[in-house]
């Protein structure tokens, strides 16, 4: 089976981030593959690699970017999305004229069609955080 | 893309005090831009996002209803809304900004079950 995950809450402010890593996981371990992460209203946040939780706290954006990168699995972030939110990768950095940028390693910012390309080509697309 | 699916997108959140709502409308905008066969369901709060004469602009909000219209552009026709959300909220199909086919709970959940994608927000 091919699975997508649609991703709509921020780390440390809902279950529903780490539900969907421990969804990922499984499919993973039960042999099926993922279409596609995509990352959403404040799922964004996932994809930012200047979270900084404590030390003895579950750090789940580095877990999506071990995950990703073990499994190269496609992980898109909205791109409108992510703009408002703060996410952005060096393009972006570039065009806007921010001093930083953020977005973690193994993630793309792309376009809300990557979404509907999920469900269209996915078995199942599964919404976490609405 | 060249598989065509049914979507439907479930609206339950009131238009204001999230961004639910916005974000929603731009997915259903794409999915319609894209061509699928695209179905809307607004229920519980969700029929707040239909009320006419909306004005957030107090609290520095954009007025995403003036993009409702635009369904109808893409060709979108299929808008429902669960009657019992409107009659617990004292609405009726008259103070909805754009046409919709008001359905009962049992239609909904038949609605449900027809779809190949539902995305809900």
């Amino acid at each position: 089976m091919k699975y997508s995950l649609a991703i709509y809450g921020a780390p440390y402010s809902s279950q529903a981030a780490d539900t969907a890593f421990s969804f990922a996981e499984a499919v993973i371990a039960r042999g099926h593959k993922i279409y596609r992460l995509f990352f959403y209203l404040d799922g964004v946040h996932n994809a930012s690699n200047l979270a900084t939780p404590p030390q003895d706290e579950n750090d789940l954006p580095a877990r999506w970017r071990e995950l990703i990168k073990a499994n190269n699995i496609d992980a898109v972030v909205c791109i409108a999305a992510g703009l408002r939110r703060g996410v952005l990768d060096e393009v972006e950095q570039q065009r806007y004229e921010k001093s930083g940028n953020n977005l973690s390693e193994g993630f793309t910012l792309s376009g809300l069609g990557q979404l509907i390309d999920a469900g269209t080509n996915s078995n199942q697309l599964i919404t976490f955080g609405a | 893309m060249s598989i065509n699916k049914s979507f439907l997108i479930v609206n339950r959140k009131a238009p204001f005090g999230s961004a639910f709502a916005k974000e929603a409308l731009d997915v259903g905008l794409i999915a319609a831009a894209f061509g699928q066969r695209l179905s809307l369901l607004f229920m519980d709060d969700g029929v707040y996002q239909l009320l006419k004469q909306q004005d957030p602009s107090d609290i520095n909000q954009k007025n995403s209803s003036q993009t409702l219209p635009m369904l109808e552009m893409y060709d979108v026709k299929d808008i429902y809304v669960e009657a019992e959300s409107l009659l617990a909220r004292n609405l009726c199909a008259d103070d909805l900004l754009i046409p919709v086919e008001v359905i009962d709970k049992e239609t909904t959940s038949e609605l449900l079950e027809q779809q190949d994608i539902l995305l809900n927000f």
